[in-house]
Parts: C-alpha cells; sequence; structure tokens
C-alpha cells in the first residue's frame, strides 16, 4: 500500500507541477510593445458599443470585445494625465484592471477618454485603428443601482424573481431579495425617498405568504400589512403615494411584443410613516377615472400623476373592449406636507395633446427636469415597442407658463422605460430594448445642465459578452447613493412572518366615494 | 404505436402530425383513435405544453409558439430544444437581436453549439434571412392579423392565406372531430380546390354523410366520390339498422370493417 501511495505521489507531484507551469506560463506571458503597424482608416467594431460617449468618473471598467479578425488583440487606454492602461488578448476580450480603471478616470474628470485599439493578423503584422474617444464626465453617478431582473414571460412560474444591488464601481452584485425565498414570490415596487438608500420599501406577495410591503429603515425591517403597486416615496421620506392596481396581462396573436397588460382599475392611496397608516384622497381615487405612476416633484409640493378615463365597468373581460383606446394624461396636484392638505388636479400634458398615452413620471432631483413615456395607448410602456423617454424643462414652464416637451436624445426604434434620475440629476438611467428586443437591458446617459442627454450606454458587465446569451430583462432600476441597509434573508424572514402592520385599506377594487375637498387632512376618507 | 396502444394524448396528437406531415392525415386519421383534444392539446388541466409549439409554429401561430415556449424556459429549464425553437421564431418574427441571445445560450450548451454557430452564420449572411428557406416557408404561413382573448385562429389563418394547407388540413380535422359536418363542408366548399385536386377518403366519407344527412344526392358536384366510398357506406347503413339503438353492440360488431372509417367515428365513436 505505501509503495503503491508513493507511486502514485511521484506520479501526480509532476504532473501537478507541470499544470501549476503552464497556468503559471499562460497568465505571466509577456507581449512586446506595438511599435508598428499600418492605419486603418475606420473605428474598431467593438461590443458593447462603448464610443463616442459619456462616463461617470466612477464606473466599472467598460470591458469589451473587439469584433475584428485578427490573432493578437490591444486595447490602450489613455487620457490626458495618468498612467496609460495597455491591455493585451488573444480572443478579443478586453478586461480592464480595475484600479488602473479608477485612477485612470479620477484624475481625469471632465477630459476625453481615448481608446485605441490594434489587431494583430495572420501575418504579425499590427493594425491600429482610428481612435475612439468618450468623454468622462465631472460628476459621479450615485454609487449603486437596484434593479429586478426576470424572464420576459412576467410569470411566477418558477420564482425566478429577485431583486439586486449592482455596486456601480465594479461588478458586485448582491441580492436584496429573491422570489425563492417567499416560495416563489413576486417582488416589485421597490422605491427610496432621494436616492437614498437607507429608507426603502419592497412590494412581495405569494400564495403561500399573501400580500405585504416591506419597510426598510436604517437595517430595521418590518412588514406592511398590505401590497404597495408602484410607490413614490414623498423626498421627506415621511410618507410616500402607491398605485393600487389591477393588472391583468394577456397576449396578442402578431404583434411584435406578445405580452400586453391593462389597468383595469386604480387609484392612489397614501402611507404615512408617523403614525403609520395608509389614507386615501378622494381626487387620488376618482370612480370614472384610472390614477397611477404617483411621482414626487424634488421639493416635495407636487405630486405628479397618470390619469385616464375609465372606459368600462368594474366587471369587464379582460382584456376590454377598448383596452387600446385608454390614453392617459400627466397631471399634477400640489400638496403641502406639513398640513397634509391637497390642492386641486391640474393637467400637466394631456392625451389629446400629444395623442397618445403618457407613463412613468419621474423628477429629476435637482428640479429642473420632468421625463416621462409616451407611447401609443395604455399604461405600460415597457412592452410598447414605439414608448419613448420624453421631458419638460420645469423651470422654464414655470417662467412661461406652458409645459412644452420634447424627447430625450436617448431614443430608439424599440421600447424606452423605467428612468431614473441620479441624485445630482446629471446621470439617467434607463431600460431599453434597443439591443435584444424582448430581453431589457439597463443603459446610462449623460444629461448636461442644458438637458442634453448624451449617447447612452449599456450597463457594463465583467464578461463583456454577458448580454450575448443572458436570458433574463433587468427593469425597474433606481439609482442609490448608498446601498440598502438590510438585504437578503434579514427582508425575506420578516415577509415570512406573522407579524406585521395592519393598515386599514380595503382589499377591493372599489374606490371612495368623491367628497368635497377637505382643509384638513384626508387621511379619514371613507370607503363605499 | 397509435393502433397498438389504448387512446393517449400525447401520442394521438403526435400521430396527427406525423399523418399530416406524411400526407395522410385526410385519408388515415380514423384508423387511430382520436379525441377532439389531442389535435391542438386544449384538454384542460394537463400540462405541460411544450409539445404544442411546433404544431402552432407549422400553422403559423407564431406569438402563441413564442408565448408557450417562453414559459416552458421558465417551467423546464434553458433546455436546448427549447431555446432552438425560440431562436427560430424570433428569426421568423424579424426580432434577430433576441435570436441571437437564444442562440448565444445554445453555443455554450454542449452538443448543440454547432447548431447555434450554423444559425449565427445564416444571420450573419443573410442578416434579414430574406433567402433563408427554412425561415421564408415559416413566414409565408405566419399570421399577421392581430387579435386578443379567444378567436378563431384557423378561420383567421385561412382567411389571410388560403393555401395554408397545414391550417386548412387541421381545421378539417377539428371539424371531423367535433362531428360538425356543416362547418366541414362549408369550408370544403371554400378552401380545398386551393390546395387539393383530389379529396382525401375520410373527406369523402363526410361529404357523404353530410349530403345524406341533408337528404340530398351522395355526388359532389365538381368532385368525385368512390364508388368504393359509396358501397362501404350503404353497407355500414345497413349494419347500423340491425343494431337500432343498441350502441354497444352495433360498435363490437362493425368495429373490424368499419373501424377505420369516418362513418364509424361519426355514429360510434368519439
Amino acid at each position: 500500500m505505501r509503495i503503491r501511495v508513493f507511486i502514485g505521489l511521484c506520479a501526480f507531484i509532476p504532473m501537478a507541477g507541470g499544470l501549476a507551469y503552464a497556468v503559471l506560463v499562460h497568465t505571466s506571458q509577456t507581449w512586446e510593445p506595438i511599435t508598428e503597424f499600418e492605419q486603418v482608416d475606420r473605428e474598431a467594431r467593438i461590443f458593447p458599443d462603448y464610443t463616442g460617449t459619456a462616463i461617470p468618473p466612477n464606473i466599472a471598467p467598460l470591458n469589451f470585445l473587439i469584433r475584428e479578425p485578427g490573432f493578437a488583440f490591444c486595447a490602450r487606454i489613455s487620457s490626458q494625465s495618468g498612467e496609460r492602461i495597455e491591455v493585451f488578448s488573444r480572443d478579443g476580450v478586453i478586461n480592464i484592471p480595475q484600479k488602473p480603471w479608477r485612477d485612470l478616470l479620477e484624475s481625469n474628470k471632465g477630459r476625453d477618454l481615448q481608446l485605441d485599439i490594434f489587431v494583430k493578423n495572420e501575418k504579425g503584422r499590427w493594425k491600429h485603428f482610428q481612435p475612439v474617444t468618450n468623454r468622462i464626465a465631472e460628476e459621479d453617478i450615485d454609487g449603486y443601482a437596484v434593479y429586478r431582473k426576470m424572464y420576459p414571460t412576467h410569470l411566477r412560474v418558477s420564482g425566478e424573481i429577485s431583486v439586486y444591488c449592482r455596486d456601480l464601481s465594479n461588478f458586485d452584485v448582491s441580492v436584496i431579495l429573491s422570489g425563492m425565498s417567499c416560495e416563489n414570490g413576486c417582488l416589485n415596487c421597490h422605491s427610496f425617498p432621494g436616492n437614498r438608500g437607507d429608507k426603502m420599501l419592497l412590494g412581495v406577495r405569494s400564495k403561500k405568504y399573501g400580500v405585504g410591503t416591506l419597510l426598510v429603515e436604517n437595517g430595521h425591517v418590518e412588514k406592511l400589512g398590505t401590497k404597495f403597486g408602484y410607490t413614490s416615496w414623498h423626498p421627506s421620506g415621511r410618507m410616500a403615494v402607491y398605485a393600487v392596481n389591477n393588472l391583468p396581462m394577456f397576449y396578442h396573436s402578431a404583434r411584435n411584443e406578445v405580452r400586453d397588460t391593462v389597468n383595469i382599475d386604480s387609484f392612489l392611496a397614501s402611507y404615512l410613516c408617523e403614525p403609520q397608516r395608509a389614507g386615501v384622497e378622494p381626487k387620488l381615487a376618482q370612480k370614472d377615472r384610472l390614477e397611477n405612476w404617483p411621482a414626487w416633484s424634488a421639493d416635495g409640493k407636487y405630486l405628479y400623476f397618470c390619469s385616464a378615463p375609465k372606459l368600462w365597468p368594474s366587471d369587464t373581460s379582460k382584456p376590454p373592449k377598448l383596452y387600446d383606446q385608454v390614453k392617459y394624461d400627466l397631471v399634477r396636484i400640489p400638496y403641502d406636507v406639513g398640513t397634509n392638505t391637497w390642492g386641486e388636479i391640474e393637467t400637466v400634458l394631456s392625451a389629446e395633446q400629444t395623442g397618445k398615452s403618457i407613463g412613468m413620471p419621474r423628477c429629476s432631483p435637482d428640479g429642473r427636469w420632468l421625463s416621462f413615456c409616451v407611447f401609443d395607448y395604455g399604461y405600460f410602456p415597457s412592452w410598447k415597442q414605439e414608448s419613448d423617454v420624453y421631458v419638460i424643462d420645469l423651470h422654464a414652464s414655470e417662467q412661461s407658463g406652458r409645459f412644452s416637451y420634447r424627447p430625450l436624445e436617448i431614443n430608439s426604434d424599440k421600447s424606452e422605460a423605467w428612468h431614473s434620475w441620479s441624485s445630482n440629476g446629471r446621470w439617467i438611467l434607463f431600460s431599453s430594448k434597443r439591443l435584444h428586443d424582448v430581453f431589457t437591458r439597463l443603459f446610462i446617459s449623460y444629461v448636461d445642465a442644458t438637458g442634453k442627454a448624451h449617447k447612452p450606454f449599456v450597463l457594463p458587465q465583467k464578461e463583456p459578452r454577458f448580454y450575448e446569451s443572458y436570458l433574463r430583462t433587468f427593469n425597474t432600476p433606481e439609482l442609490v447613493t448608498t446601498a440598502p441597509t438590510a438585504m437578503g434573508e434579514s427582508l425575506a424572514r420578516v415577509y415570512r412572518a406573522k407579524r406585521e402592520v395592519s393598515l386599514s385599506i380595503p382589499i377591493t377594487m372599489a374606490t371612495p366615494k368623491q367628497t368635497k375637498a377637505a382643509p384638513i387632512s384626508a387621511w379619514d376618507s371613507q370607503r363605499e | 404505436i397509435g393502433r397498438w396502444t389504448p387512446y393517449h394524448y400525447f401520442v394521438c396528437h403526435a400521430l396527427d402530425r406525423a399523418l399530416y406531415q406524411s400526407g395522410r392525415l385526410g385519408d388515415e386519421m380514423f384508423c387511430f383513435p382520436q379525441k377532439t383534444a389531442a389535435l391542438f392539446l386544449t384538454q384542460e388541466g394537463t400540462d405541460p405544453i411544450w409539445q404544442k409549439f411546433d404544431t402552432c409554429l407549422d400553422l403559423g401561430l407564431v406569438n402563441q409558439a413564442e408565448n408557450a415556449l417562453s414559459i416552458c424556459v421558465e417551467t423546464f429549464g434553458e433546455r436546448p430544444l427549447l431555446l432552438q425553437r425560440l431562436a427560430v421564431v424570433n428569426m421568423v418574427k424579424g426580432t434577430v437581436g433576441a435570436a441571437r441571445v437564444f442562440l448565444g445560450r445554445l453555443k455554450k450548451v454542449p452538443f448543440w453549439s454547432s447548431v447555434a454557430r450554423d444559425y449565427l452564420k445564416r444571420l450573419e449572411n443573410d442578416p434579414d434571412l430574406s433567402k433563408d428557406a427554412e425561415i421564408q416557408s415559416l413566414r409565408n404561413v405566419m399570421l399577421h392579423t392581430d387579435y386578443v382573448g379567444n378567436a378563431d385562429t384557423l378561420t383567421l389563418l385561412l382567411t389571410e392565406n388560403p393555401r395554408n394547407r397545414m391550417a386548412y388540413m387541421y381545421g378539417m380535422a377539428w371539424l371531423l372531430l367535433s362531428k360538425n359536418l356543416d362547418g366541414f363542408a362549408q369550408k370544403f366548399n371554400v378552401y380545398h380546390r386551393l390546395n387539393f385536386s383530389t379529396i382525401p377518403k375520410h373527406f369523402q366519407e363526410a361529404l357523404l354523410l353530410s349530403r345524406f344527412v341533408k337528404g340530398q344526392s351522395p355526388d359532389v358536384p365538381g368532385w368525385e366520390i368512390s364508388e368504393q366510398t359509396k358501397v362501404q357506406f350503404s353497407a355500414f347503413s345497413r349494419g347500423m339498422q340491425q343494431y337500432g339503438q343498441n350502441k354497444t353492440a352495433a360498435r363490437a360488431a362493425l368495429k373490424d370493417k368499419f373501424g377505420n372509417t369516418y362513418f364509424y367515428y361519426y355514429f360510434l365513436g368519439g
């Protein structure tokens, strides 16, 4: 036995050593500096398209793939100051080392970033393509993006719906909550006040544990006993407005986008933190209207939302016959957080003016911009190929008395939606189907002081080919300055537990009787 | 298998597909056990549904196929068969970006890499696949009429493309299985000549039956019903009269001689 072990070891050690030697040789391969090359009169084809864009100085490395035929590849990244980065590769994959990248961007804010690409052909000669220039913005993007990932079906077939937190300065991803930990739960409508990660609302529902909304504040988690739909925190963090919806899904026989949804009935409700309670302002819950997509202004003085006439009875078929006739207006209502009083609803932009439907309004935190989606009908732009993001300059509107709107320069011929502003109002993170049709990906665009949005770029991944074979969609992105203070099992445990804060909002689709506007809080509205 | 095993939902469906693909559906479908729900896999409470997608795709119901396949991916996982089908569906629809993602994923599956590479090469050589025979044949039958909710999809397919032979044959098979002779005769009069120059055996039987029920002459204007069919029907009628209301006895007695006819199915089977 001992001899056999000895012989075995004698065979093994050289093999292991040989293997280690091979790995060492492979990783420590040195490349000759490129001193001679032919000039090619065009830019190299790279994927993803990280060319001619503006990037945050704190973004993770924009790893990419050089899509040119060749036997060796080199990417040289440089700016006005700092160490140049040079990456060689045998297969065209350029993985940029994180620290040198970070240092280079940090020391060149507001300057150009140049990318020189070289490809070696079969004769051993290098070709140099026209340099690519990106701009390093002065302003950082918020540190984290929170988003949901799921299959395009949007069904909870196998519990694969999860909400994640991505550190935008690198490739680290944490799971905030997985549907698997909630017995095939559906998670959505995560929201944060003022891009702050220390406070969060997250809606959860599952067959086994029912509906609920998790409230996370400074690491403490509790469950509210009702499901919040699309939610918007008041910037003060003292209250939030959320939609209560009935949103069945249905399918098209011949449209490019197979799936569709309709808002059968909805209204907006409010959640107040101190003391915890929910209520409904009658103006936000009119029986003959469908209210949806709440979004607070930066100063908290207005609640923007979308409102459409309800074209069918409550017991309508699904989908209703007129599902493609409903078009939403963009409206707003003044609010005083000190006295809990609401003003009168004012139309910002009507469906009649646009000829289309409006959805997903969002205000930039600097108070300057109001962005929203415009699409043919209904309430859900993500499933409308024609959906584009538009913007209103609120400062200009205040002066002129008119709400002029224009498309943001980020649109494509595919659906754009789910836009989220950074805390400094300079970056917008949004979803787009421009790359891969049914698979929504997240894009980042720089919005300068004039409101011009620069060419978007896809959220970078460690592996440049990541998106080419990834079958999930990204949606509901939110930019936050700090990571949420509780994640994973600490959330799941609270959701699964029976203990919850009771919020007495009836679960029916009946909307409250319309009453005259009361000068004091509307929290005590009665329901029929 | 169809002959020797008792009726089986999925076997019946696969059998009908095989009969259609070999041009024998109209002649031999009633030589085998048949159930209406098996033709399109519409039996409630049964899953999985993955077998539906090929039938949907071949008929031209591309979105239905896509939806069924997508749900299957979530139910069964990212199986290569499903990925390949979803790539084809998206190529047919022209959503090439999505097709590339499915092929990119398929490329990573052992033994399927070459299949994926082949499709990707086809996309590279012909980005809109206008010269691709497989994709073009599916695009030729693809439904373009958009609707939501329930609809008579086969009629829609035929209205858009009267020469959609599979839609015609499956529609007629459905009408035969449902014993809807009026509907059958109506569709025959509109679409048969566009797709065929002769009448399959079971169609002759059904036409004869339809005219008999209405007290019309056995000859279909413009078409020839074979003497054999007429003789067989006469013999079957005599046999049925012998047993009167006793269907159980009639079933047993007439099965050997007439069990492979539509007459038998209409009066004693189904």
